[in-house]
């Protein structure tokens, strides 16, 4: 039986009060205005829903459950399939407040399907849509039309694909993913790699165990979370009492033990926190090397989430907002200058880096959610630089998924100086389709100003 | 006679007005398909005061927006938990809410009383389950009685394992609950069972932003709506209002113009 969920009343009691005048004052009141024994209705809420949810990464009215399934290898990649029960999420297709359409599940009688991709040897999550094509069978017959899912960011799942699909009724389905080569740019250890079409295939029963297993792990939180800016933290975590295995504002520095956890933890599935340790950017404190997800392949489930590297982390000089270019390197992900409330990270390699042309440096742009640090794939990006007044140069930034930073927008540039002044440009926000909580955020854009820092040695 | 004509014309606008508001909200809410939609379970009213030896009644009222093709639930079942030492459960009556939208439609089911173990369940099936039941309506009346002995004190009525099924779906609802107090006697009423500041503890898992504003007073109606000053709210939430003011607007002057 599905978990039921007790609020604290009197938050909602006071709301409701509001919510309840308001519309007696529309004379529209759906309901009977008294109950069997006389009681005026007015203190139970309309809908459970945020209303007005800030335009900015906000906590939703709910946690999501799901159910993991083993993950698959095929080729250089692994693919981890993950179930929960159909629900809206929100798809964009240009830039601006008109751009985010809401999608309604066709029925109730289906799954969300989703599954995270990455790449075997880095651990990195692919970020990036390349025509990824599903196809569901049951009993050797197609089940509806074959489906191109929608990449999409959610709090608890970082990056994935995924998509409802309607089911005809319970029983053994077979899933087919095929994924064509990654067309986006790739450099370090993932150059001249991901270059062949990979196909997976996995099976799942859909069944009212299932139902109720997904509906019954939903958490709901207290109303007074509702729309409150923050996040959900990557799935896992949260029974573990400890939230260091992200960025928190409260300045801890990096990354408790809780990313290897294969419990099952409330309905939320098996999933392993690796956000951290599989991406190979996180752990390097606790275990002492980069790729550390080989180390635990005595686990069954090992599902990687997408963060970026912490700030720390990456080379070069980070550059500032003009009003903070006097001040330290920010020190946590949140710290960083926002556009839509994404946080970016802007930083120059010097010369002779491995990602730059020749001589030149190379202008790494590394867009990514404000508290768990998820990249914001598929943007257009350019840069202005200015020095003493005058433009220098114009650049348009090539998205780029590199074997150790990750995915960021970059190009090469000339040797900058501290002073200079770098104007980044949204051209066009993140199309990628997104999980409540992400879809208010990182649609209206601005442009972001930094400036090169006066650097030790300069 | 022109159709403007047979309204007069001091009350027409305001007719308009609430025909588009009541389209506003039914626009602006959006019900989900199972697993995010909830079905919402109360006690009512949620505080009650009473006297030792006093007979009360409380409704458990269940809240169901349906999903998005106006279909609602067939099925639901609570128990409802006391102090089986303070009150004892005396009748239990099914309500009307699951038969809500059809004049045909009946409510059947169960109701059983164990005093002992201080619990009322309900039981109930939509008969015949048609499109289901949507709406706000009591389910049950449970009546009450104090025990003629019984000390000051606030006694709480809690709805467990609630359960609520769309007819639309393979899936079963969410169910969120809303408990209830008797306060005896003038018994503690701050003392609800819920802790004491208003605002929980922040959940595990969850990372509040530093400049978040968590507004304990909920006093907005805004179902939790925290942001900072100066933060647009959601691009688009609020077209459906601004067309319907507009459109009132335009049919108030229009209105006018016939008069």
């Amino acid at each position: 039986m599905p978990r039921p969920h007790t609020f604290d009343r009197r938050t909602f009691v006071t709301r409701t009060g509001t919510a309840t005048a308001a519309l007696a004052l529309a004379g529209c009141l759906e309901f009977g205005e008294e109950t069997d024994n006389g009681a005026e209705l007015e203190t139970a809420p309309e809908v459970i829903e945020v209303e007005d949810p800030p335009a900015a990464v906000y906590i939703p009215t709910h946690r999501e459950a799901m159910r993991m399934l083993d993950p698959i290898e095929a080729g250089d990649i692994a693919i981890a399939p993950m179930l929960s029960y159909p629900h809206p999420f929100w798809i964009v297709a240009g830039s601006g407040e008109d751009a985010i359409e809401r999608v309604e599940p066709e029925d109730g009688r289906g799954v969300h399907m989703m599954f995270t991709v990455w790449d075997r040897e880095t651990g990195i999550v692919l970020p990036v849509d390349d025509g990824a094509r599903v196809t569901v069978e049951r009993d050797g017959e197609q089940v509806g039309s074959p489906l191109s899912p929608w990449t999409m960011i959610s709090q608890e799942m970082g990056f994935h694909f995924g998509d409802n699909v309607s089911l005809p009724a319970d029983g053994e389905y077979t899933v087919t993913v095929e994924l064509p080569p990654i067309s986006t740019t790739t450099t370090g250890a993932l150059e001249d790699r991901l270059t062949d079409t990979e196909t997976a295939t996995f099976e799942f029963t859909y069944d009212e165990a299932f139902r109720e297993e997904v509906v019954g792990g939903v958490e709901y939180f207290d109303e007074s979370f509702w729309g409150t800016t923050g996040a959900l933290e990557p799935m896992d975590h949260g029974d573990h009492g400890d939230h260091d295995d992200h960025d928190h504002q409260s300045g801890d520095d990096h990354h408790g033990d809780d990313h290897h956890d294969d419990g099952n933890h409330d309905g939320h599935g098996t999933a392993d926190e690796h956000h951290e340790s599989a991406d190979g950017h996180g752990d390097h404190d606790d275990h002492g090397e980069h790729d550390d997800h080989d180390d635990h392949g005595e686990h069954h489930q090992h599902v990687p989430y997408s963060a970026l590297a912490r700030i720390g982390e990456y080379p070069g000089t980070i550059l500032r907002e003009p009003a903070a270019v006097d001040d330290g390197v920010p020190a946590e992900n949140a710290d960083l200058p926002r556009s839509g409330d994404a946080a970016v990270l802007v930083t120059v390699l010097e010369s002779g880096s491995r990602l730059a042309d020749g001589d030149e440096g190379y202008l790494l742009v590394s867009p990514r959610t404000p508290y768990n640090r998820v990249p914001l794939a598929d943007m257009a990006l350019s840069v202005t630089i200015e020095r003493d007044g005058g433009e220098t140069a114009e650049l348009s930034l090539t998205q780029t998924i590199d074997g150790e930073y990750d995915l960021h927008y970059g190009a090469s540039v000339e040797a900058l100086e501290a002073g200079d002044s770098v104007t980044v440009t949204i051209d066009s926000p993140p199309q990628v389709a997104r999980h409540q909580g992400y879809e208010t955020a990182f649609l209206e854009m601005e442009d972001l100003e930094f400036v090169v820092p006066e650097v030790d040695g300069e | 006679m022109s159709e403007q004509s047979r309204l007069p014309s001091s009350v027409l606008p305001l007719v308009v007005v609430i025909v588009l508001s009541c389209l506003a909200v039914g626009l602006l809410a959006t019900p989900a398909l199972a697993g995010d939609g909830a079905t919402i379970f109360e006690v009512h009213p949620d505080e009650v005061d009473a006297d030792a030896g006093e007979t009360i009644t409380v409704d458990i009222i269940v809240n169901e927006h349906g999903d998005l093709h106006a279909n609602g639930i067939d099925a639901l079942s609570f128990d409802l938990e006391y102090d089986a030492d303070v009150l004892t459960a005396t009748e239990v009556e099914h309500g009307s809410m699951l038969a809500a939208g059809d004049d045909d439609a009946t409510v059947d089911g169960m109701t059983d009383i164990d005093d002992d173990a201080g619990v009322v369940t309900v039981s109930q099936q939509r008969e015949p389950s048609g499109d289901g039941a949507r709406g706000r309506e009591s389910a049950a009346t449970v009546t009450f009685e104090i025990d003629d002995d019984a000390e000051p004190a606030s006694e709480p009525l809690e709805i467990v394992d609630a359960s609520a099924t769309l007819v639309s779906s393979d899936y079963p609802q969410t169910a969120v609950e809303f408990d209830g107090t008797v306060h005896v006697e003038g018994g503690d009423e701050t003392d609800d069972g819920e802790s004491g500041d208003g605002v929980d503890d922040v959940p595990d898992g969850v990372t509040i932003a530093d400049d978040a504003d968590i507004d304990s007073s909920a006093d907005d109606g805004g179902g939790g709506q925290t942001e900072s000053a100066g933060e647009d709210p959601v691009p688009g939430f609020a077209v459906g209002a601004a067309v319907v003011t507009l459109l009132a607007t335009l049919l108030v002057i229009a209105s006018r113009r016939f008069q």
